[in-house]
């Protein structure tokens, strides 16, 4: 290819102003064989255009990507699952709260007898202790006799 | 429009936008994660694609906004992006002197200001036409013009740069 050409195209090329036509006359004096020493540069710029237009997305997008519920929605069942979870918990606390009140008030009924069932044996048990305060003359006498 | 109607809008322009992803976000893990979640909008938005003149336009400003969301969110965060190795399939009977001068221009083609890089992609590595160009990236040819020839000339200038440093 004529040199002269090549040379003024790739000035208009770096002007903007060449067309596709001519940057595909460049393109494909660069990718070949018989490029002149001093514009071996220019075989790498063209050379990475041309790769670069290879590359492909590996990103298999298909019919069943489309079908996948957006994940938006997967969170809102999530939501109402805890909701629920947390709600039944809660019932089965108050449930047995209940029950424990229940049995809080036996218990209580249970203590407030047994307090008084203590109550009269202490009382009783004074009652013979009363008594038993004549002993303490003996010690008062004992006191005077051995000083 | 059904899935099938679908995928036929948008998948033959399933690597152009990856590539201008890639383009723009280097890595191309973070280029596929930028086609698979337009591509999901698009399909949630299906209704509507058929109301815009031009669908592949629609999905390139999409793409377009999405990378330079991502950019942005990297620069505040601090980021650096990650670099992926080009993967040279089919020249392997060119010489390494060769892959060294085709990592080198996409290495430069990486500093380019981000309107820059759209341009180059655009019209030099996907071949499209300025009234195409214009109509994706929203500029009016002219300016795409006055871009392209400073994409190309920075682009020529550190390649040259490097060139006489030794590599060629």
């Amino acid at each position: 290819m004529d040199l002269d050409r090549i040379e003024s195209l790739l000035e208009k090329y770096f002007e903007g102003i060449t067309t596709l036509e001519q940057e595909k006359e460049l393109k494909s004096y660069f990718l070949g064989d018989n490029v002149a020493p001093h514009l071996t540069a220019y075989s790498s710029l063209f050379t990475a255009f041309n790769q670069a237009k290879k590359e492909t997305s590996k990103v298999a997008f298909n019919t069943e990507v489309l079908q996948q519920k957006p994940r938006k929605e997967q969170k809102k069942w999530f939501g109402i699952a805890a909701t629920i979870a947390v709600l039944a918990v809660l019932a089965g606390f108050m449930f047995s709260n209940k029950q424990a009140a229940q049995e809080d008030k036996e218990a209580i009924a249970a203590y407030k007898q047994a307090k008084e069932a203590l109550k009269t044996l202490s009382q009783k048990f004074n009652q013979g202790a009363e008594t038993l305060v004549a002993i303490n003359q003996f010690t008062t006498a004992k006191n005077k006799v051995l000083k | 429009m059904n899935q099938k109607e679908f995928l036929n809008t948008v998948l033959p322009i399933k690597d152009k936008l990856y590539r201008l992803a890639k383009r723009l976000l280097v890595s191309s893990d973070e280029a596929e994660d930028a086609v698979q979640e337009v591509f999901l909008k698009l399909w949630k938005g299906k209704e509507q694609i058929t109301n815009y003149k031009n669908p592949e336009a629609f999905a390139f400003t999409m793409v377009k906004n999405y990378c330079l969301d991502r950019l942005k969110s990297k620069q505040a965060s601090n980021l650096k992006i990650v670099h992926s190795n080009f993967q040279n399939q089919e020249n392997i009977e060119r010489d390494l002197e060769a892959n060294e001068g085709v990592d080198l221009v996409f290495k430069i083609m990486e500093t380019l200001p981000v309107k820059q890089k759209m341009v180059l992609q655009l019209r030099d590595i996907e071949q499209l036409d300025f009234e195409e160009i214009s109509e994706l990236l929203e500029m009016n040819p002219t300016a795409i013009r006055v871009t392209l020839s400073r994409a190309r000339k920075a682009v020529k200038e550190q390649l040259i740069k490097q060139y006489n440093y030794g590599l060629g």
